[in-house]
């Protein structure tokens, strides 16, 4: 049997108005094993990105409980969560987020860095040579194209080979047929260093590529369904 | 994720090498670098030129420290100095009288070894009225004497005078001794001898009335720990003297270049911290995304708040170490440029100003770029995926503690006098509370205003209002800037003209004394026909005071207590109808010329000089006692006076009411002014008036005169040092919102705007901030002008109408700076602006 990896139980979100209490996310639970992939689906506003934040220990919710590689977050600090965080957890992020002021390589070798590898350049060039960017590796990246800048970011959230890797609508700051190549090489990479992969889309087609589905209405989850 | 301090280091310095080329991070560098540079240039120069002017004060006292005392300094004092690598001299000075076969003379006689004078040289001539000859001193066998002396027993060079029991040649005439020059008025014509010659003398005796002096000089470290070294072994009839004994002059014109420097200082390095301030902060929230990443990445909350803080301690050692070695370089230059000003042995400077550089630049952080940065350790990591959460702001006591402490710090460095800038720093604070509120709702109340304005108005309003309180603590900060540079011209230009307005052109710059009555109206008219300045003639009698209010005054007084020697010398006394000029009646009444004569009986009418009463614990209305030419002379206070001791003019500490005195037997005494060039006439003067003591004073004036200008140039290289960190900090601080102009510019650009309503929206709004600064910065500067004045230099304040320039300054200043430092705005595409390039 394969071992869960995430697991999601009762997740609740609810944040206070001046006025009243507004529920973002409402009984939420799943479970996902190791070398899976789940998408989580549904319409703007609908809580997607609140799940992500509480999956990845960057919030935590106002009831129920998320357990990621066997620690239960909701009993953790910030600092504990970081840990973890630093340990198992790899990001994508639709607005990329890499740092203007460093070049490609030394956006993939920041989280080796910190991680205190041995060797983070050649980890990190080795990266950006599978993603495809072996004459960008000293480019600033903003002067990279919008899909050169995703491939570097997924460069950098695969260096650190993380047990899982949560994605923000990696594609959404993209056109179609960049997007396609940019999940491509998600999916390729998932399988190949056999990451589990949680990722928040609006895009069906992406998500159908996913193994495992939760879609959200209105922060309830209302369909959830394996391929 | 654990790093050891060591990793985060070595990251921290990874990350600084390359962001090296970000804009925020050289700004920061670059306003620490200026900070560093002029502090310590400040400070390098400050501490050589004291040096200097220290060399050149020390003249007048002929060495750095005097012990004296009536009985030889013991061997024990002695031997704590010797192994300090000090010179040492020795002298000694007593009353005796000095015979010849034709006469007798009283002579104050001064014995000196080998080594005196420590600082400064002797003067002498080997005719009457001859060339002056520098340095030298009598050898064994010789006597030098006044000018005085020799007229009155009738003496030429090479006749043989009595000191007690030995003979002396009389080698040369004594015309300056440099330690003479703070007690101009002692009236005893002078003899001096070689030291050696003493016993030969017989004259001391067991209970003889001599006055030892013990002479130092040398490093002024080691000066300064001799000093506390006799401070605590001080018999009761010692006394040590040194510079601030010196000449008085000297010491307050030392003191307040001192602290016009250290004002100075203060000045430049508040200008750097609005600049590390502001450009830490930009710093800071162009770092937001990073620090959010980082927490993602898994590093902890102290570990990003220390990587930033490392990058930014790397920063200010690179920063310190450059700005050390810039203000190293420009205080030689600036010697350079004075050379011929200066003396040619200024003291090599120490290491201090670099260790207090590197000081400031680490407190300045601390201060000023800690809280902006504790935000980076507080970002929450869910902002990666909701970009409007920004960090909690630090605590408001977290901030202005900091900041206050920082400031301490740097005023504790500086040795600033804590109570006044304490009192500059809270009035300022509660000023900038005042002025900011009042600031924010003028800027609120625009609004109303804005609805009606062409749209160039309204899009610069527009971004002033859309953060009224950032708004607001821009233009205090440009408003401080302001404030600084006009505050240290405005003292630079009226401290010097109130010090040059001490020492007119024509000052006097001779005494005459020893006028006899008979004397008095051929020497008046004498005087009138080649001097343009003359004082008036005052009649002089010397008295000892014997009794405050019945009872002895000796008594009265701590025998350690500095007024003691007052006591326990003749004092010159005067008589006068009119106040003397410089004087001011501060209580009691002064007499007037109509007052009914008192009665023969009624005790005689005094006015004391004020500073002298409060010594003596005496007040108008209190009995005073004089013992004059064997007489006692019961008198009554009937006013207190301030006298201006720097004017030149005779001066009294008491004066007598006229009506009383005019038949004590007296001479007269006054002081006038010759040109340089005038030799003869003096020479002339003193053939016609041979028993008259002329003493020239040109030296003590010359002297003060060429320190006055080198504070004076000091002064305005130190402030053009100011107004250039002034206007890097404004460059600073105008960069610091340009993220956010140029954002709005592409924006309103891509939005169809033309390139001149942007050029003229980005004019009205900088010309705005300048205009709001420059008012601000007047209203500030009257306020700390007047405490300053008041409390620091000791000057008259009146309102400078002439500040009205400000306003038009700051909007002319901020707008050609903001211009320029936003060019980039009207420069780029608004599309590779928009895509965030």
């Amino acid at each position: 049997m394969t071992k869960t990896i995430l697991s999601a139980q009762h997740l609740s979100k609810k944040v206070s108005s001046t006025e009243d209490q507004l529920t973002i996310l409402d009984n939420v639970s799943f479970d996902l094993a190791q070398g899976d992939s789940l998408a989580i689906i549904g319409r703007s506003g609908s809580g997607k990105s609140t799940l992500l934040g509480l999956l990845a220990g960057l919030d935590l919710p106002s009831s129920g409980e998320v357990i990621l590689a066997g620690h239960n977050l909701n009993t953790l600090d910030e600092d504990q969560r970081a840990a973890i965080r630093a340990e198992h957890v790899g990001f994508v992020f639709q607005a990329f987020l890499l740092l203007d002021s460093l070049n490609a390589l030394e956006n993939v070798m920041l989280p080796l860095e910190l991680a205190g590898h041995a060797n983070p350049q050649q980890r990190a060039s080795e990266l950006l040579i599978r993603v495809g960017l072996e004459k960008r590796l000293q480019h600033p990246v903003n002067l990279l194209s919008g899909g050169e800048q995703q491939r570097v970011a997924l460069a950098r959230a695969f260096a650190t080979q993380p047990d899982v890797l949560f994605a923000d609508e990696p594609t959404g700051n993209l056109d179609s047929q960049t997007g396609e190549s940019i999940s491509d090489l998600l999916f390729e990479m998932n399988k190949e260093l056999g990451t589990t992969l949680v990722l928040v889309t609006h895009d069906e087609k992406l998500a159908a590529r996913c193994q495992q589905h939760l879609r959200l209405e209105a922060g309830r989850q209302v369909d959830q369904t394996c391929n | 994720m654990q790093l050891t301090l060591l990793g985060l280091l070595k990251l921290a310095s990874k990350q600084l090498l390359r962001e090296r080329r970000t804009s925020e991070l050289r700004i920061l560098f670059f306003a620490l670098v200026i900070a560093v540079a002029s502090s310590s240039t400040i400070g390098h120069f400050a501490e050589r030129l004291q040096g200097a002017m220290q060399l050149r004060a020390g003249e007048f006292l002929a060495a750095d420290l005097i012990l004296s005392g009536s009985e030889p300094a013991q061997a024990e004092q002695l031997s704590l100095v010797q192994n300090a690598r000090l010179n040492s001299a020795q002298t000694l000075q007593f009353a005796s009288m000095l015979a010849t076969e034709d006469g007798i003379q009283l002579a104050s006689v001064k014995a000196v070894d080998d080594h005196y004078p420590l600082r400064g040289e002797l003067r002498s001539s080997t005719q009457l009225y001859g060339e002056e000859l520098k340095g030298g001193r009598p050898q064994p066998g010789e006597v030098w004497l006044d000018t005085e002396l020799l007229t009155s027993l009738a003496l030429q060079l090479g006749d043989s005078v009595e000191i007690g029991a030995a003979h002396f040649n009389v080698s040369r005439i004594l015309t300056y001794e440099p330690d003479r020059s703070g007690n101009l008025l002692s009236f005893t014509p002078r003899a001096m001898i070689n030291l050696a010659d003493l016993p030969a003398t017989d004259i001391l005796q067991p209970g003889s009335r001599v006055s030892y002096r013990q002479l130092w000089s040398g490093d002024a470290q080691a000066i300064d720990n001799l000093r506390s070294t006799l401070e605590k072994n001080l018999l009761p009839h010692q006394r040590i003297e040194d510079l601030e004994d010196g000449n008085q002059q000297v010491s307050s014109a030392l003191e307040r270049a001192a602290s016009y420097l250290n004002l100075a200082s203060l000045a430049a390095i508040l200008l750097a911290a609005v600049a590390v301030a502001l450009s830490a902060s930009r710093f800071a929230r162009q770092r937001f995304d990073q620090a959010a990443l980082l927490r993602c990445f898994g590093l902890s909350r102290k570990h990003t708040l220390w990587l930033f803080c490392l990058q930014l301690l790397l920063l200010a050692l690179l920063a310190s170490v450059l700005g050390s070695l810039i203000g190293w370089l420009a205080q030689f230059a600036l010697f350079e440029l004075l050379a011929g000003l200066l003396p040619k042995d200024i003291p090599a400077g120490s290491l201090k100003p670099f260790v207090t550089g590197i000081a400031t630049s680490v407190v300045m952080l601390a201060g000023f770029a800690l809280p902006p940065l504790i935000a980076l350790g507080r970002i929450a990591p869910l902002r990666v995926l909701r970009r409007d959460l920004l960090p909690v702001a630090p605590a408001t006591w977290l901030l202005y503690g900091s900041v206050l402490l920082a400031l301490a710090a740097l005023m504790w460095q500086l040795n600033l006098d804590i109570r006044l800038t304490s009192a500059l720093l809270v009035g300022g604070g509660g000023a900038a509370v005042v002025l900011g509120a009042g600031l924010f709702f003028g800027l609120k109340s625009l609004r109303f205003w804005l609805a009606k304005r062409s749209l160039a108005w309204r899009l610069s309003l527009g971004h002033l209002l859309r953060y009224p309180l950032n708004s607001v603590g821009q233009i205090m900060a440009f408003a401080l800037i302001l404030l600084s540079m006009a505050l240290i011209v405005l003292l630079r230009s009226e401290l010097l003209d109130n010090w040059q307005a001490q020492l007119p052109e024509q000052a006097p710059n001779h005494f005459a004394i020893n006028i006899l009555p008979a004397q008095q109206a051929d020497f008046s008219a004498t005087l009138n026909n080649i001097s343009s300045n003359t004082a008036p003639l005052y009649p002089v009698i010397l008295g000892r005071l014997t009794k405050i209010n019945e009872q002895a005054a000796t008594d009265l007084i701590d025998p350690e207590a500095r007024v003691m020697r007052t006591l326990q010398r003749d004092l010159n006394l005067t008589w006068t109808v009119q106040l003397p000029k410089d004087n001011e009646v501060v209580a009691g009444h002064w007499w007037s010329s109509n007052s009914a004569v008192a009665p023969s009986d009624a005790p005689y009418q005094v006015s004391v000089e004020n500073d002298l009463a409060k010594e003596l614990g005496v007040t108008v209305g209190d009995r005073l006692t004089f013992h004059i030419g064997g007489s006692d002379y019961p008198s009554q206070i009937v006013s207190l006076r301030t006298v201006d001791w720097n004017s030149m003019q005779p001066n009294f500490f008491v004066i007598f009411n006229p009506e009383q005195m005019g038949n004590a037997a007296h001479t007269y005494m006054t002081s006038f002014y010759l040109p340089e060039h005038a030799e003869q006439q003096r020479i002339d003067l003193a053939k016609a008036f041979p028993s008259v003591s002329i003493l020239q004073v040109d030296a003590v004036l010359r002297q003060l005169r060429d320190i006055l200008a080198q504070v004076t140039l000091a002064i305005e290289l130190i402030l053009l040092f100011v107004l250039a960190a002034g206007i890097t900090v404004l460059i600073a601080g105008l960069h610091s919102t340009l993220t956010e102009r140029v954002q709005q510019g592409a924006l309103i650009r891509a939005l169809g705007a033309s390139r001149k309503l942007l050029v003229q929206s980005q004019r009205n709004e900088f010309a705005l901030i300048g205009a709001c600064s420059g008012l601000l910065a007047w209203l500030g500067c009257e306020i700390s002008s007047l405490m300053l004045y008041r409390f620091a230099f000791d000057l008259a304040w009146q309102p400078h109408p002439w500040l009205i320039v400000l306003p038009v300054l700051g909007a002319l200043l901020i707008t050609a700076v903001g211009m320029l430092g936003t060019r980039q705005v009207l420069q780029s595409s608004p599309l590779q602006i928009l895509r965030g390039n």
